[in-house]
């Protein structure tokens, strides 16, 4: 009888700390995350290391250019032609040019057999900042 | 208290410029290099470099990339340009990692996205001395006081600035800031202690008649001129002065002929402050927040500055060791209250003593 008590009151203590966790958690506004992936077998290196932190290094730019997109958007360019009902060339562009601030990784993961997959991320406020600036192309 | 003169001294020669200082941001990073023929050396110079390269990062990287997909052909072209700069670093941690050498760094670098009037900076408000010409004094003099007092309230509220009036002191001399004058007694006595990292007013308040005479006509204008001096507690450097003054008419006589009109003039400074409060607002607004480390112990670092300044739970303050060169402690705010903070040390070095200046970092 005292165990199932016991229980009972460690199942309630524990349901209140997790109302609580999810109130603090969602005062916070969520950061912007980007996931890269890269593959270590096609980089340039002299041996396996070399290649994996190579393709770590490819993997975040991978991430830093997706979070651009995601901070900045990305301009779509398309011309589809069609020819006597019939499909002749199409032709899809998207481009992306921003600063990104304040980026950091939040995980390096060796997935499948030979490819790394990096998780940046960027805090809300610094979003907020960065779409406040005036934005300028350069070189 | 005489104990914070050599580090607020030491302080004064080892920091730069607030300008210098102004838009500091905390960042760190980590670096990897594979280490080839056991040269450790080498790896550890990459793993640096590239450690320093990722802090820099988070200071501004600025991407361009392009995608295409032509007639089911998928083409992806992409490039990262990294343009930051680190003032400072320390590496943290090192070491061996799987045939690697890694290296994780903290740093200062440079920020060119200063928030203005995000915080507010003390300003302590120190005597202003009327001189109001004679036989224009009794009800102008009365005038001017109370024109003084409502000025001195409307400065308060200020956006960029909080005002602590101690109009009863006077300015702030090189060595009231070291806590060895004669007025620290007063200071103390009538709390009115001079805020260390932050700016003091004072000035003076002139009234004078001036004649305008014309072939037949005898002019005279009332003239007030408010010049406020700007000092920077922290250096004890004059870093402004704002003069305002204005003109109203006060005898219009036609030679000869009786008083063609007089008027008691009313002396009315309140445009005198309104202009002075936004050249306040302008000199203040951009200037960097800094706060004297009050105690520092165990349970944490007790900083100068509070809600009232602008200081929110989160904040990093940067703090340069007195007694090392180049280190420099990072502290985040736990705890704000209205006119102080509690903030905890990032890093177990170096040690940081009451009467250290701190910085508001983004």
């Amino acid at each position: 009888m005292l165990k199932a008590m016991g229980a009972s009151v460690v199942t309630l203590v524990l349901t209140g700390c997790a109302g609580l966790s999810e109130v603090t958690q969602s005062a916070q506004p969520t950061p912007y995350r980007a996931i890269g992936y890269a593959a270590w077998s096609i980089q340039p290196g002299s041996n396996p290391k070399q290649k994996q932190l190579m393709a770590i290094k490819a993997a975040k730019t991978e991430a830093m250019r997706d979070l651009a997109e995601k901070i900045h958007g990305a301009m779509i360019n398309g011309r589809a032609i069609v020819v006597a009902h019939k499909g002749d060339s199409d032709f899809v562009q998207s481009s992306v040019e921003g600063l990104v601030r304040g980026a950091r990784v939040v995980s390096i993961i060796p997935v499948a057999q030979d490819s790394y997959e990096v998780t940046l991320e960027v805090d809300a406020d610094e979003v907020q900042a960065l779409r406040s600036m005036p934005q300028k192309t350069f070189r | 208290m005489q104990k914070y003169f050599a580090p607020i001294l030491a302080l004064v020669i080892a920091l730069p410029t607030d300008e210098a200082w102004a838009g500091l941001r905390y960042v760190s990073g980590e670096g990897r290099a594979v280490i080839t023929g056991n040269d450790v050396t080498q790896a550890r110079k990459s793993a640096l470099a590239d450690a320093i390269y990722e802090a820099a990062a988070q200071l501004g990287t600025k991407i361009k990339g392009a995608s295409q997909l032509n007639n089911g052909v998928f083409k992806d072209e992409h490039s990262i340009l990294v343009d930051g700069h680190i003032r400072q670093h320390q590496i943290v941690a090192e070491g061996r990692e799987n045939g690697a050498y890694f290296v994780k760094i903290d740093g200062i670098g440079d920020s060119d996205d200063t928030e203005c009037s995000a915080s507010r900076v003390d300003l302590d408000m120190r005597k202003v001395r009327i001189q109001v010409a004679k036989g224009i004094t009794g009800y102008n003099y009365n005038a001017v006081v109370a024109g003084l007092r409502h000025g001195i309230d409307y400065l308060g509220e200020g956006d960029s600035f909080r005002v602590a009036d101690q109009s009863h002191l006077p300015a702030i001399s090189g060595a009231e800031r070291n806590n060895n004058s004669t007025y620290d007694y007063m200071a103390q006595f009538t709390n009115s202690v001079p805020s260390l990292s932050g700016y003091s007013l004072s000035g003076d308040i002139l009234v004078e008649r001036i004649r305008n005479d014309g072939l037949l006509t005898s002019a005279t204008d009332i003239q007030a001129t408010l010049s406020l001096k700007l000092y920077d507690n922290f250096t004890g450097s004059q870093i402004g002065l704002i003069r305002k003054s204005l003109t109203q008419a006060d005898r219009r006589t036609i030679y000869g002929i009786a008083e063609a009109w007089q008027q008691q003039p009313h002396i009315d400074l309140h445009p005198l402050f309104e202009q002075a409060r936004a050249e306040l607002e302008q000199k203040l607004a951009c200037q960097p927040l800094r706060a004297a480390v009050m105690e520092a112990g165990p349970s944490g670092i007790m900083l100068s500055v509070g809600a009232e300044n602008g200081v929110n739970e989160g904040d990093y303050f940067l703090l340069t060791s007195t007694a090392a060169k180049n280190q420099w402690q990072i502290v985040q705010v736990e705890t704000v209250n209205p006119r102080q903070a509690m903030a905890r040390t990032l890093k177990p070095t170096p040690k940081i003593v009451a009467g250290t200046t701190a910085l508001l970092m983004r």
